[in-house]
């Protein structure tokens, strides 16, 4: 993460020295490729580059088609064949306020107005129906920013005549769409351009000379937020906050100035601002943020910051709890095999610049912000850089703590056991396993989007294509559900294969690393071959597709039962399973209950 | 002045070898067409602090329309 693309982004830096910064991010190894259609309400070359630089920075690299200057209408209805061969993985509509058509008028009564209202929100809706049907893509749409001017005055946002308050009225028309659709996102250039100013959003120079409807500081700000929607739809979201300390979740030092003498609650003004800065993470973590300390300090010292009675964070919120003298930069590394997460999904936070330079340069995946000046800063830079954007807000999010909690007890409990054979069987394990259905999209959408360690071949797919699924004949999909004597794991894993003739190919096999070790492949592996059996099908074949993060499961096949037909250079193999006369089942500690229609 | 000019110049085109004179014209340089020309104005007008008028950014046709207007720009802000 180059400093520039941090908060607060360098606008003027990466302007002018976009060309060099390109060639340097395009460099990079690893880049994923995604291809973009942006649909121009005004000029969208400026746009683009930046987003482009944005997109490369967190490892995307975009394709572009751009729609003719403001035909993104036209483009759509009159020019759909190119979209179409240019297969999109997005559509971005950029359009602002330039682009309402029809204002209300002083004269207009409320029927009037609503007829406005109507036709122009049904404008757009039906370019977003018609895009949706076509395409196999998501669909990312600006709201509007206010105007720079009030005709009205301030009754401009107060009456139905106003132009400011018709905006509004529209942002709220497309926001409501937005919580009903699937594959529909809103970029909320409302919020942009109020964070900024609309002074600074709109230059009027630009608009005359070159018809860019912002500023060309807002585009670098309209690139961040859309970059941030874009990797939150494929997955690429922190999941982790490491912690420090003294002088960043409370101030003064706990070693030296004990649990009395610290800086947090409502009796001073610092004080004050480290409670809300605990406050916003409490928020982070009640959706599903894991948090984890690492702190410079003795352990049980440490701890007792949390016993203060002002303390928002408790240190039951707390998954991992790292306080010791080592380096930082191990003991993240120490956290992310206790968490059993990747590097790249931890940001971290500390007010100690030279702590922050340590974990960045030793662990280049880790995201670390710069904090600011004080304490009264540190919200900003975690929240304006949306490490944590979350695209929708699923249950399972809110539960997912739960889940880290419960395998903290899950990890006690395995030391009282004689075998690893009789902790599982003691943890009286229950599967549920179903073909999918639409209760469970969501959560399938997110798990095979954000799957990286159990991944067979890292697959990804967009709701509409997993829904597809569910009426294809040929083909297998189905999810496993697992609970035991602590809790519920939740949709935890999913296969899905398609079938030709009498064998089937194993698309897709994924398992969140919350059940690792539990067995639950074999479920898996079971319920595959029992609808092979129901389909007559004779053939099992399962590839293995290596990437960074998925060398946990490169001898799974084998492990299975599979036979090897043949390994590539680049250590892709696949492998066939030819299923037995008589039904033999692999599993052996779980309970399986199946659905309905199963 | 002329030297922060040309390192304005060498950044937008990518260019580190880039030398300009004051007799340096659009039309002479390839890479200054008008998508580099918005660059080159938004980056003078970041580094010295100032904004250009409509009518400004349209006569500028050369490295000495930009020396001339930068100076007399400083001059009316003294």
């Amino acid at each position: 993460m180059l400093d520039c693309f941090k908060y607060p982004f360098d606008s003027k830096l990466i302007q002018r020295k976009k060309k060099f910064l390109r060639k340097i991010l395009l460099d990079q190894q690893g880049l994923i490729e995604k291809r973009i259609v942006v649909l121009g309400g005004s000029t969208t070359a400026e746009v683009v580059n930046m987003l482009e630089l944005f997109l490369l920075d967190r490892g995307v690299k975009p394709i572009f088609y751009e729609s003719e200057y403001g035909k993104y209408y036209e483009s759509v209805f009159f020019n759909n064949e190119e979209i179409y061969k240019f297969k999109p993985d997005i559509i971005y509509v950029h359009t602002s306020n330039v682009n309402i058509t029809v204002f209300p008028k002083l004269s207009d009564d409320q029927d009037q107005v609503n007829k406005k209202l109507d036709d122009e929100f049904y404008r757009f809706r039906s370019l977003w129906e018609k895009v949706l049907v076509e395409h196999e893509c998501v669909v990312i749409q600006n709201n509007f920013e206010l105007l720079p001017y009030r005709e009205l005055g301030n009754l401009d946002s107060v009456v139905i005549q106003g132009k400011n308050n018709f905006l509004l009225k529209l942002n709220s028309l497309m926001a409501n769409y937005a919580c009903s659709s699937k594959n529909f996102y809103i970029n909320d250039i409302n919020y942009l351009s109020a964070s900024i100013g609309l002074e600074k959003w709109h230059d009027r120079c630009l608009w005359y000379t070159s018809k860019y409807a912002m500023s060309f500081e807002a585009i670098t700000q309209n690139a961040h937020n859309l970059s941030a929607i874009i990797c939150a739809i494929w997955g690429k979201t922190s999941k982790c906050l490491v912690l420090d300390l003294d002088n960043t979740l409370w101030g003064g030092e706990i070693g030296d100035d004990g649990v009395e003498g610290i800086l947090i609650g409502n009796d001073n003004p610092q004080g004050e601002a480290y409670c809300d800065f605990q406050k916003y993470i409490k928020k982070l973590h009640d959706r599903g943020i894991i948090l984890s300390v690492c702190s410079k300090n003795n352990f049980d010292r440490a701890q007792l910051g949390f016993a203060h009675k002002d303390s928002v964070l408790k240190l039951d919120d707390f998954s991992s709890f790292v306080a010791n003298w080592q380096p930082k930069s191990d003991n993240i590394d120490t956290i992310t095999r206790e968490l059993n997460i990747g590097l790249d999904s931890i940001v971290f936070i500390d007010d100690n610049p030279a702590e922050r330079n340590l974990v960045e340069s030793q662990l280049s995946s880790v995201r670390v912000p710069n904090l600011g000046r004080s304490i009264v800063d540190y919200i900003l830079h975690i929240d304006r850089n949306n490490f944590f954007e979350p695209i929708s807000i699923s249950s399972d999010d809110l539960q997912r703590n739960l889940y880290y909690k419960s395998n903290k007890v899950r990890e006690v409990e395995v030391g009282k056991f004689k075998s690893f054979e009789d902790y599982l069987l003691s943890l009286r394990m229950q599967a549920e396993v179903s073909s999918f259905s639409r209760p469970y999209l969501e959560r399938i959408t997110q798990l095979i989007n954000k799957t990286n360690q159990y991944n067979l071949t890292t697959k990804r797919m967009t709701y509409g294509e997993i829904e597809r699924l569910m009426y294809e004949k040929s083909s297998i999909a189905f999810y496993g559900r697992l609970k035991d004597k602590f809790g519920d794991n939740g949709l935890v894993s999913a296969i899905i294969g398609s079938v030709m003739e009498d064998s089937v190919n194993i698309d897709l096999w994924i398992m969140s690393c919350r059940v690792f070790k539990r067995t639950m492949e074999y479920v898996m592996f079971d319920e595959l071959v029992r609808r092979c059996r129901a389909q007559n099908i004779k053939k099992i074949i399962g590839h293995y597709i290596p990437s960074p993060k998925n060398n946990l499961v490169c001898d799974h096949y084998h492990t299975i039962g599979f036979s090897l037909i043949y390994r590539d250079t680049n250590s892709v193999s696949s492998w066939e399973y030819n299923i037995p006369e008589y039904p033999c089942e692999t599993n052996k500690f779980i309970e399986i209950v199946r659905g309905e229609d199963d | 002045m002329i030297s922060i000019v040309q390192e304005i110049f060498r950044d937008v085109f990518d260019n580190e070898e880039l030398i300009i004179t004051k007799e340096t014209k659009s039309a002479e340089l390839k890479d200054w067409d008008s998508v580099a020309h918005i660059d080159i104005l938004i980056a003078l007008e970041n580094e010295f602090s100032l904004k250009f008028s409509i009518e400004e950014a349209y006569n500028i046709k050369s490295v000495k329309d930009i020396l001339d207007l930068l100076e007399k720009k400083k001059l009316n802000k003294l």
